[in-house]
């Protein structure tokens, strides 16, 4: 029993609870899928007011994401009430008009996501949301790899392995990302940065070292067109 | 050049030469009548005093051929006495035609006295002006001696000075006068153009978009009338240009709507699609996914036929009428909404009199589709709508949950649901009264909205 509680605890440390508030359906599930792969714990609500009642109850969430149009209570209302229990906000939200984005960010959401969005660039904003926060775990456990991101080492069944930096980098973003294709491109502007001049041959060169050194020949997928996948 | 110089300059040039050519008319006559009278006074002069100079003659039975040079001074002299201001000359012309003094008192000789212009006046006597240097003459001379010859000369100077004088008093008065008319005109064309300037600034002020520009004039002239058409241009501007900002408003609302409507399914699809492609999914999320793709893609293409419907109702010009009866419209009704009706769990009822209407069948069983469409979301189960017909009105009547005041303006919107996630779970982008509207607008039939918050709404079309 207490071993399970010590378990679980860990289980939750790890994974990022998520509040979604998305009157959308289709668009709060789809939100929901990706980020449960991507080992993200989620709670949906349809209704503003009905999500405001419930944080009452219970607001252990590490981020939320808001619609601002919301039956119930719109999304500016909603940030106050998500804010005084010390929860970031992203907007996702239709309105692309200027007063709105400025509104937003004023009011203190951390920030503004304009649909129609990329899940990918969703997740990576998220992250640096947690991670300004300080809510974002140093350490990712992948399949038998444990990934330290303060410590910048990978072991392997315990065993350290040593990785170059880009390396590292590129195997962060997969773990991180786990379960979903990311494209050689924004592989590439991900890990080496927007300013690098290389080819998207780089990327295959470092994935086939990772795949080498960390026997992930099974594991790290490449997806005809999309790209690659560390799959779990 | 201004209009106001222009008409000045054109005016005060017209009165210059007026005044000119009244003032040299004036001149002449004046001038004319003066000397005319002078000439007669120095004639009769004249005459008298060549009569006195014949009646010595004859008085002293002297023969006229032949007079003694002294007897002809003497004579001479004694007329002279009589001949007030008068100047009198007799030269003595010898056979060499020479001529010598008998007597002169004044400084002219023979040769400048025969310059002048001499005419007849009467037998004898002629008479002709003379001018020495400033000073004028009346000159008369006479023939009837052979070896004399008198001048008789009266000094008229005084009367030229006159002429002078009223010459140039009238370039005087010529000079004023234009000045006057210039002044007068100033003051006139100022009056009467300060409309125009007025006008000039409004239109001005038009042009740089402030349309509630008006002028206040009251004249009953063509300015006047100008400015009253001016006004009522500057109306069907403000109007027409506030009408075209209303519309572009709207337009801009409802593109905003639109993308709006739009965005939503769309950023479903490609994510659904996009995750298909690139996440592992278990098996019943991929078919999940595949489901909202689907359901999205049919919600996109009952808005893009909705869309549809509403352009074209907008582009078509006329529609087509037909009388008919409500009994017949409401049964077309019923068939159309039973579907819905039973699947609600509510009843559609309807009262008629052997009403008839003259309406577009199609459009308007249309208008009352939506219409019963939105009476059925509104109401619960077991709830009945009512259909009822009169003279020149339809109306539609639920008992359902009502529509908030605030709400009332709104829902004519296109894209305007009050209730967003029941409408879209029942299939509505929130045209259906946006077109039902337009419909209505084409039969030139207002839609009244009577509604009680809990306690139902009716909705009145009333024929005008």
């Amino acid at each position: 029993m207490q071993e399970k509680e010590i378990m679980d605890k860990e289980y939750t440390m790890l994974k990022n609870r998520v509040l979604i508030v998305e009157d959308e359906v289709s668009i709060a599930k789809m939100i929901n899928m990706n980020l449960k792969v991507a080992n993200y714990d989620t709670v949906m609500f349809h209704d503003g007011g009905k999500a405001a009642k419930a944080l009452e109850e219970e607001h252990d969430y590490d981020i939320a994401l808001l619609d601002i149009m919301l039956p119930g209570m719109d999304g500016f209302a909603l940030l106050e009430v998500v804010k005084s229990y010390g929860i970031p906000v992203i907007f996702l939200t239709a309105k692309d008009d200027i007063g709105s984005k400025v509104q937003g960010l004023r009011d203190g959401a951390e920030d503004y996501i304009v649909k129609p969005f990329e899940m990918l660039e969703l997740m990576v904003r998220m992250e640096k949301v947690l991670e300004r926060s300080q809510k974002l775990s140093n350490v990712i456990k992948v399949l038998d790899l444990e990934i330290n991101f303060s410590e910048h080492t990978v072991r392997k069944n315990g065993e350290e392995i040593s990785l170059k930096p880009m390396e590292f980098e590129l195997l962060g973003v997969l773990a991180k990302n786990k379960n979903i294709a990311i494209s050689r491109e924004d592989l590439l502007r991900m890990v080496w940065g927007l300013d690098y001049v290389g080819e998207t041959r780089t990327v295959d060169v470092h994935i086939g070292q990772l795949r080498k050194k960390l026997s992930l020949n099974d594991n790290i997928k490449t997806i005809s067109k999309m790209g690659y996948r560390l799959e779990d | 050049m201004r209009l106001k110089s222009k008409i000045i300059l054109i005016c005060s040039l017209v009165v210059m030469s007026v005044s000119v050519i009244c003032s040299m008319a004036a001149f002449y006559t004046m001038r004319t009548g003066y000397l005319d009278t002078a000439k007669g006074q120095s004639f009769q002069m004249a005459v008298d005093c060549f009569s006195d100079i014949e009646n010595r003659i004859v008085k002293l039975h002297l023969d006229r051929e032949r007079i003694d040079s002294n007897v002809m001074e003497y004579i001479i002299k004694d007329t002279v006495t009589k001949v007030r201001g008068g100047l009198l000359i007799c030269f003595y012309i010898n056979d060499a035609e020479e001529k010598t003094d008998i007597y002169n008192n004044t400084t002219f000789e023979s040769r400048d006295l025969e310059q002048a212009d001499y005419q007849n006046v009467s037998d004898n006597l002629e008479q002709a002006e003379f001018k020495w240097g400033k000073q004028y003459f009346a000159v008369y001379r006479n023939h009837n001696y052979s070896e004399y010859q008198i001048y008789i000369l009266e000094d008229i100077t005084y009367v030229q000075e006159r002429i002078n004088l009223i010459g140039l008093g009238l370039v005087v008065l010529t000079f004023f006068i234009t000045m006057l008319a210039y002044v007068v005109l100033s003051v006139m064309m100022n009056k009467v153009l300060s409309p125009l300037q007025e006008l000039n600034v409004s239109a001005k002020q038009i042009a740089c978009g402030n349309y509630n520009q008006r002028i206040m004039v009251k004249q009953r002239d063509e300015i006047g009338e100008l400015s009253d058409n001016f006004n009522q241009m500057a109306e069907a501007v403000e109007i027409r240009t506030h009408s075209l900002e209303e519309s572009e408003k709207r337009k801009t609302l409802f593109m905003g709507n639109l993308t709006h409507e739009l965005k939503t399914p769309l950023t479903a699809i490609s994510g659904y699609a996009k995750t298909l492609l690139t996440v592992k999914l278990p098996d019943e999320d991929k078919e999940e996914a595949l489901s909202f793709i689907y359901e999205e893609s049919c919600r996109l293409e009952r808005l893009s036929k909705k869309m549809m419907n509403l352009l074209l109702l907008e582009e078509e010009e006329e529609i087509v009428r037909t009388r008919i009866s409500a009994k017949e419209l409401f049964s077309n009704v019923q068939a159309v909404c039973s579907g819905k009706l039973t699947e609600a769990h509510i009843e559609l009822a309807y009262h008629e009199n052997g009403e008839t209407f003259l309406v577009d069948r199609d459009l308007f069983v249309e208008v009352l589709v939506n219409l019963i469409d939105n009476a059925i979301k509104a109401s619960e189960p077991g709830n009945k709508v009512l259909l009822t017909a009169s003279e020149h009105s339809i109306t539609v009547q639920d008992f359902g949950k009502g529509i908030p005041e605030e709400e009332q303006e709104k829902i004519l919107e296109p894209f305007y649901m009050i209730d967003k996630s029941r409408s879209r779970k029942s299939g509505g982008a929130g045209l259906g009264l946006a077109i039902t509207a337009m419909i209505l607008k084409k039969h030139d039939c207002q839609l009244e909205i009577e509604s009680t918050v809990g306690k139902g709404t009716q909705i009145i079309l009333q024929f005008v």
